[in-house]
């Protein structure tokens, strides 16, 4: 194996420290990006207990969702939930706060309801919890402190009853009337039994009369048997002409079941609702593209010893992993013209290199993953590519450049490369640092720069009420 | 008692003026490193030097790390039955703290000592007032090669150092003490945020300039020999080590 030179070991060492930050970092780093994933479902509880957003959802012990957001919603605490798609909730369950183990982080478990009580209470409403509902029934975390003093307070209960009891029992007075008390029933109990004596001994003649208004009743019942006769005829009539018309209603619900007649096409035929559905999905589905998509201008000159170069931009961001960059620089070395004169005396000739200042456009495609982010298509108005990388919550940029590919300006042979570093100190300002053109030598220059960059939300409604064919 | 009065008095401006004196050179060298010539050899043999040649020591130091913090931290989370959180130990102490630290002190007692002795030496011998004589600049040639390399080359180190740590002590726990290890890997990413990496990442550009600095300063400025040269190494490795742990403090504090 040939010995490895000293730059290739320096080389390897910075290629192996990058990848391997770039592996952490990815490793580590929750990114969520296009649009979310599943339906969001909403629950109020008493308290939460310092959930946090991102914490789990839980449906028997397996996770499938996410708190997306908790807020403060009429001094209650309101939970987005968001559930994976496929992953259904059956109406009537139960949403409850949780902590795993001891010490362990919170989480939102899903009592789901059981199987035999499935089914819609109404026709409108679907058995399963969807977009945008609310769970219904919630239990707040039981709260320590709650329950010992509810169970205190039982227990003060208790000794009040208990307090009255040795009252009524443990004073002189309460024994002597507990001893009349028992003398009371003493004597309720010997009226009983003297009652029973009597019952057995009369007996006899209560059956006797007894008997006697058996005979009788059946009499009358002998008597009116005719008449009661009739009247059952009566009413067999009338369920049969019920029956009827119960017949009839069935056959006209059925036409309309079928689709028969005007009334049965309204009611049966589905190509109705599906259009208007899908009109107004349509509709929805543009005007959240809209809403969804980012729009960012940004303007920033750098200032490059000691020419200065000012850039005008334009982020299109449908998707925070897919956007579109439009950009207009005003470049101090945009054209380069170079002419030899002969002068008298012949022979000598004087050469002139001029730069020109001109507008350079830059539309590029870009994609990301994660923190970082390729682009490709039109730098300064050649063909070019590039990738950022970002940090610290998107406010740290570190991209790399590289376009003109092809040069033939003399002393600009080799490729444009240009390295920065982007800081973006607030919602407004940024400042950026690097070095430009460092592959070649004659024209490299390091730059410091500052501009303004801001999220415009007018000009993305303006850039949607342009009609796009599709 | 105006005797250890003026001690006291002359110990301070001492110290003070030394700290001038490094600050002049850090300005003077950051100077250097904006304007041309840049002698790019001089910059790669340094990056060989104090980069590369310090990969193993960075490693094992790293790796021995990793495998008894997940060690000990272990036993003691062994007693209130928190096993799976081992994982978000290591991972945080090694991108935090120990990561930048140990590769700091590690480079410092390696390169940081080779630098001020071999400057030492130069100095001593006369070889930088010959570099002047040569209108070399031996700030241009010498100071800032060795001042870049060693920043630039601890960023790479301390990212392989924390990668390295974090995979001990993955081994120690997952295959040694057979915790589980799709939770220990779960703990370590969930608890570990991308801004941790960075941060210890950033401490370890500071450290880096500390070490290339201090060993520069203190070779560039040896005087009266050998044992110059030798009181010129030990001080440069004393005064990073400890001004990497101070700062360490400081920057912990400022970051987060």
């Amino acid at each position: 194996m040939a010995k490895l030179s000293a730059e290739a070991k320096v080389g390897l060492l910075v290629l192996g420290g990058s990848v391997i930050l770039l592996y952490m970092t990815f490793a580590v780093g929750k990114y969520e990006f296009g649009a979310k994933k599943g339906y969001v479902v909403e629950a109020t509880f008493d308290s939460v207990a310092g959930l946090d957003d991102k914490a789990a959802v839980r449906m028997a012990g397996v996770k499938i969702g996410t708190v997306e957001k908790v807020v403060l919603e009429d001094s209650r605490a309101k939970l987005v939930l968001r559930i994976d798609p496929g992953v259904k909730i059956a109406r009537g369950s139960e949403a409850g706060v949780k902590t795993m183990g001891l010490l362990g982080d919170k989480f939102v478990e899903i009592n789901p309801r059981r199987k035999t009580e499935y089914g819609a209470e109404s026709p409108e409403q679907s058995a399963f919890y969807r977009e945008g509902e609310r769970i219904e029934t919630t239990t707040s975390p039981s709260d320590v402190d709650k329950l010992v003093s509810q169970l205190s307070g039982i227990a003060d209960d208790i000794k009040q009853v208990t307090a009255s009891l040795r009252q009524v029992f443990g004073t002189e007075r309460g024994a002597r009337s507990m001893e009349d008390i028992l003398a009371d029933l003493r004597g309720t109990t010997s009226n009983i039994r003297e009652f029973s004596y009597a019952l057995r001994s009369d007996g006899s003649e209560l059956v006797m009369r007894l008997n006697e208004l058996a005979t009788n009743l059946n009499g009358v019942v002998n008597d009116n048997r005719d008449n009661l006769k009739v009247t059952l005829e009566n009413a067999r009539e009338a369920s049969r002409s019920a029956e009827l018309a119960l017949a009839s209603i069935e056959n006209v619900t059925k036409k309309i079941d079928r689709g028969e007649g005007t009334l049965g096409k309204l009611v049966s035929d589905d190509s109705m609702y599906n259009n208007i559905d899908s009109a107004a999905k349509g509709i929805s589905d543009y005007t959240s593209r809209i809403e969804r998509m980012k729009t960012i201008v940004a303007f920033r000159s750098e200032y490059m010893f000691p020419q200065s170069k000012t850039y005008f931009t334009l982020e299109l961001k449908p998707k925070p992993d897919k956007y579109y960059i439009l950009e207009v620089a005003s470049d101090p070395y945009a054209k380069y013209t170079r002419s030899e004169v002969v002068t008298t005396p012949p022979g000598t000739t004087t050469v002139s290199e001029t730069y020109e200042d001109r507008l350079r456009f830059s539309v590029e495609f870009a994609k990301r993953w994660g923190n970082l982010a390729l682009r490709m298509g039109l730098i300064e108005s050649r063909g070019g590519i590039g990738a950022d990388y970002f940090a610290f919550d998107d406010r740290v940029k570190f991209s790399l450049d590289a376009w003109n590919f092809s040069s033939t300006e003399p002393g600009n042979l080799n490729t444009h490369m240009k390295a920065s570093l982007n800081y973006t100190i607030n919602k407004l300002l940024l400042l950026n640092a690097g070095y430009d053109n460092f592959l070649n030598s004659d024209r490299a220059a390091a730059f410091v720069g500052v501009g303004l960059r801001f999220d415009d939300d007018d000009l993305k409604y303006l850039l949607g009420s342009v009609p796009v064919p599709k | 008692m105006i005797n250890w009065l003026e001690l006291l008095g002359s110990r301070t401006t001492a110290v003070m003026i030394e700290m001038g004196k490094v600050v002049m050179f850090l300005i003077q060298t950051l100077r250097w490193c904006t304007s041309r010539p840049f002698y790019f050899k001089n910059l790669l043999k340094q990056m060989e030097q104090i980069g590369v040649n310090s990969v193993p020591v960075v490693l094992t130091t790293a790796i021995s790390t990793g495998m008894v913090l997940a060690l000990q931290s272990y036993t003691g989370f062994k007693r209130f039955g928190a096993e799976s959180l081992i994982g978000t130990v290591v991972s945080l102490s090694m991108t935090r703290e120990l990561g930048p630290v140990l590769t700091g002190l590690m480079v410092a007692g390696r390169a940081g000592a080779s630098m001020a002795a071999e400057l030492g030496t130069m100095r001593v011998t006369e070889q930088i007032d010959a570099l002047y004589t040569l209108a070399t600049n031996p700030m241009k040639y010498l100071v800032v090669p060795r001042f870049l390399a060693s920043t630039i080359m601890m960023f790479f180190l301390t990212a392989l150092g924390m990668y390295v740590g974090i995979a001990g002590g993955y081994f120690v726990g997952v295959k040694v003490l057979g915790t589980n290890p799709v939770t220990y890997i779960n703990q370590s990413i969930n608890n570990t945020e991308v801004t941790d990496i960075w941060y210890g990442l950033i401490k370890s550009l500071v450290f880096g300039a500390v070490v290339g600095l201090i060993g520069c300063y203190k070779g560039f400025n040896t005087e009266g020999g050998a044992e110059g040269v030798g009181k010129a190494t030990t001080g440069a490795v004393v005064v990073s080590c400890m001004l990497i742990l101070i700062l360490d403090y400081f920057l912990s504090a400022l970051l987060w």
